[in-house]
């Protein structure tokens, strides 16, 4: 996994590429310090780049939306596409947190 | 660092230092005066345990007595000889235990030749005693590390593995699955494999009532111990959570309420409840982000995929799951997976969609001749095919669930012995009907026995036969278990007492499900009895005379265990005495009559009835005493009721007499335990003696 942020106003966008895994934990968790103790009340997570998530990826952006929400922030999940897309699907991902596309 | 990490490092460094001067150091030279040398610089050091050997041969009988913990080589041949001998001692010592070699000098090929040969340390002299102190307690070091390392290892792998076999308990046994596939008429295969010893996907299944089985698959989000120990907490939600078990969608909203408390944000489960419908033919389901289960039919030639109807687990509390209904045909296949089948996280672009998935299986089904059982093996080989690996990214369940075709009458008649046999005795009678032998079917499964003739070596019990075929009961008398529960379907003519029920021809199905659902709790009761009764464990047996007073039912039945235990065969004569203790409750104190029993049983509302007559102001505070005394010869059970008591002249003592449910209860515990029975009174009091 790789990621990449970039301030647009008061907005953090996270851009997360590559595949999101179980190996990911480690990785991730600047991402999930970034949105907790960052000061930019919104968050969007940008999934254009990302190829492909398993569960516990799924687990990880869960994450981030928790943190984000104990915060008082709004974090969104943009640009789900290929196999993002069909897990999100299945997953009902969109019930659970906010999808823009 | 935490605190307590440095106290813990502390106390491995002091147990490497006593370990180090415990070490026992095999040292090879054959000049006197290096061996001394060495030897008192050891000493110095505190390490004590040293052993000598003059060359190669006389090292092996050290080695070959007693492994040392590390060897110094050094004597004053040359390089090459040094460094055959080392290459020997290599080939006999673990390469754990370190080989430090002296030589006379210093160059780079020779140094190179002896770590081939096995050396760990090299020192060349000249060398301070400082410098070859700190490498031998290094090298020793470095040995206790790695040996502790090895048992730490080891003792992760025990634990895991006894971790592995108590996930692989929590799923259903082979012989489970067999049982409830016979009596629902599906035939289930099943493959779980975790991906590193342990995982996070469980599957279960379990009987909702005679005709309806349910299906449960989760995958627990990630792996390993984590997920594995999500696993465990998983199922003991599932088994405890009983209410809405017949309502998928409620059920799963249930749970996922239950495990939004006790999961953190990044963990969650994806969730599958189907419950098959064998009459209706049907699979309702509910469906929390499993990958998309399909069911194929026409023999695989054409399949539907059951999407997601709700979110994952565990996430969100409050979501409304929607339970869906597909109806399912003979040979029709039911196929969940868990998501490694179809994912390869190595090479994304070898994954494949629910559509491709589908497709693959389909074609199994309609292009490879898979013999039968090995449906979940061929999908799992053609998945490896595919990949070309063997070892799937995550954990793996794969389950498939077939619906047979009907079976046909004739398939219940058994030729082989039948174990705990429910026997049919009169196909022919018309009020026998198909639905009551699907019904008797589902309830016993292979015990189940359709035809006049009984396979020798039966056991049976539970007899159906017609007034045309009374000769049955006899013959299942003579072939039964302790426990024979008989019911004849007959016109009004005969006489009410040949067997438990006497039912009329024009009996319907639900009267007869009804009569037959008494019949195995009757039996299953004396059952549990007698399983209770070998349980306990009482003083009774040290008390002489004794006086016990109850209500109910169930303190009967309580009571009768506990003085049981004084007598003799205790588990018969607790059948025996719970008979009689019955009676004085039900036709004593409550005055149900027989033939208002009979009528409330055939109609389901025994029970009801029992406690409404308990909660009755004349009947409220009517007790049952039961007076024990004991004697060097005989053990005496006394039991009067509050009753009228009855006309216990008319009672046949041989035989159970017209008053069906009281000459039967009479009848059993004369059968059972107490050859001696005796009515005083008007006939509310009861004497049972048995002789020691």
């Amino acid at each position: 996994m790789k990621y990449r942020f970039d301030v647009r106003g008061d907005t953090l966008h996270v851009n997360v590429s590559d595949v999101l895994t179980f190996e990911d934990h480690e990785a991730f968790n600047p991402v999930v310090r970034e949105i907790e103790n960052g000061p930019d009340p919104n968050v969007i997570m940008n999934l254009q780049e990302l190829k492909m998530v398993d569960s516990a990826g799924i687990g990880l952006l869960l994450l981030a939306s928790d943190r984000a929400k104990k915060k008082g922030k709004s974090l969104k999940v943009s640009n789900l596409t290929g196999h993002v897309a069909v897990v999100a699907e299945l997953f009902k991902f969109d019930q659970l947190v906010d999808v823009v596309n | 660092m935490p605190k307590q990490a440095l106290q813990n490092l502390a106390v491995v460094s002091r147990e490497f230092q006593s370990k180090l001067e415990d070490a026992s150091i095999l040292i090879i030279t054959n000049e006197e005066l290096a061996r001394d040398r060495v030897a008192r610089v050891l000493l110095n050091a505190d390490l004590q345990c040293l052993e000598f050997a003059e060359n190669f041969s006389s090292a092996s009988i050290a080695v070959n007595e007693h492994i040392p913990d590390l060897v110094i080589l050094n004597t004053d041949l040359d390089a090459e000889a040094n460094l055959e001998i080392c290459r020997r001692l290599r080939s006999l010592l673990d390469e754990q235990i370190p080989i430090i070699l002296q030589l006379p000098r210093d160059d780079q090929l020779t140094r190179l030749k002896a770590f081939r040969a096995g050396a760990t340390e090299i020192i060349t002299d000249p060398s301070s005693e400082g410098e070859f102190i700190l490498r031998v307690k290094r090298a020793l070091e470095r040995k206790n590390l790695v040996n502790q390392l090895r048992k730490d290892q080891s003792r992760l792998q025990q634990d895991l593995q006894a971790a592995q076999n108590m996930q692989s308990a929590l799923l259903p046994s082979e012989k489970n699955i067999a049982k409830f596939s016979e009596a629902r008429n599906v035939e289930i295969e099943s493959f779980y494999e975790a991906s590193n010893m342990l995982g996070g996907d469980w599957w279960y299944a379990a009987a909702i009532d005679n005709s309806r089985l349910g299906i449960f698959l989760f995958d627990l989000s990630g792996h390993g111990v984590t997920a594995a120990i999500n696993a465990f907490r998983l199922q003991l939600l599932v088994r405890s959570l009983k209410e809405y078990k017949a309502e998928p969608g409620l059920w799963m909203s249930t749970l996922n309420n239950e495990l939004e408390k006790i999961l953190p944000a990044e963990q969650f489960s994806t969730g599958f409840y189907g419950i098959y419908h064998k009459r209706k033919q049907t699979l309702e389901y509910v469906n929390a982000g499993s990958p998309c289960p399909f069911v194929f039919r026409k023999n695989g030639k054409t399949f539907q995929k059951l999407d997601s109807t709700g979110p994952i687990l565990g996430c969100v509390s409050e979501i409304e799951y929607e339970a869906k209904t597909v109806t399912l045909k003979s040979n029709d296949r039911v196929f969940l997976y868990s998501d490694a089948l179809y994912e390869d996280f190595d090479n994304p672009d070898n994954s494949l969609s629910s559509q491709e998935l589908g497709e693959q299986i389909s074609d199994i089904l309609v292009n490879q001749k898979v013999e039968e059982g090995k449906f979940v093996e061929a999908v799992i080989q053609r998945m490896v095919d595919r990949t070309g690996k063997s070892k799937f990214d995550d954990d793996l369940t794969v389950l498939s669930m077939k619906v047979l075709p009907p079976k046909s009458i004739q398939e219940y008649c058994r030729t082989e012995a039948v174990k705990d046999c429910v026997w049919i005795a009169s196909p022919q009678c018309d009020t026998i009907s198909e639905e009551l032998i699907e019904y008797l079917y589902g309830e016993y499964g292979a015990s189940l026995h359709l035809g006049e003739e009984l396979p020798p070596g039966s056991q049976v019990d539970f007899v159906i036969t017609d007034e045309a075929n009374l000769d049955k009961l006899q013959i299942a008398k003579e072939n039964s278990t302790e426990f024979l529960s008989s019911i004849v379907i007959a016109s009004s003519a005969v006489n009410q007492d040949i067997a438990d029920f006497v039912l009329p021809e024009t009996a319907d199905i639900e009267m007869l499900k009804t009569v037959c659902r008494a019949c195995r709790e009757i039996s299953q009761q004396s059952q549990n009895l007698r399983q209770e009764v070998s349980l306990r464990k009482s003083a009774i047996g040290t008390i002489n005379n004794g006086e016990f007073s109850f209500k109910t039912l169930i303190e009967a039945r309580n009571l009768s265990t506990m003085l049981a235990i004084a007598c003799p065969n205790a588990d018969l004569v607790a059948i025996g005495l719970r008979e009689l203790m019955v009676n004085a409750v039900e036709h004593g104190n409550l005055e149900i009559t027989s033939e208002q029993k009979q009528k409330l049983i055939m109609s389901g509302s025994w029970k009801a009835e029992i406690d409404r007559r308990l909660e009755m102001p004349q009947y409220v505070n009517r007790e049952v005493v039961i007076r024990y005394a004991r004697s060097s010869k005989r053990i005496t059970f006394t039991i009067e009721d509050e009753g009228a008591g009855f006309d216990y002249a008319a009672l046949d003592q041989e035989t159970p007499s017209e008053t069906t449910y009281r000459g039967r209860g009479i009848a059993l515990a004369k059968q059972l335990a107490f050859p001696d029975i005796e009515y005083l009174g008007c006939g509310n009091k009861v004497r049972a003696s048995i002789d020691l």
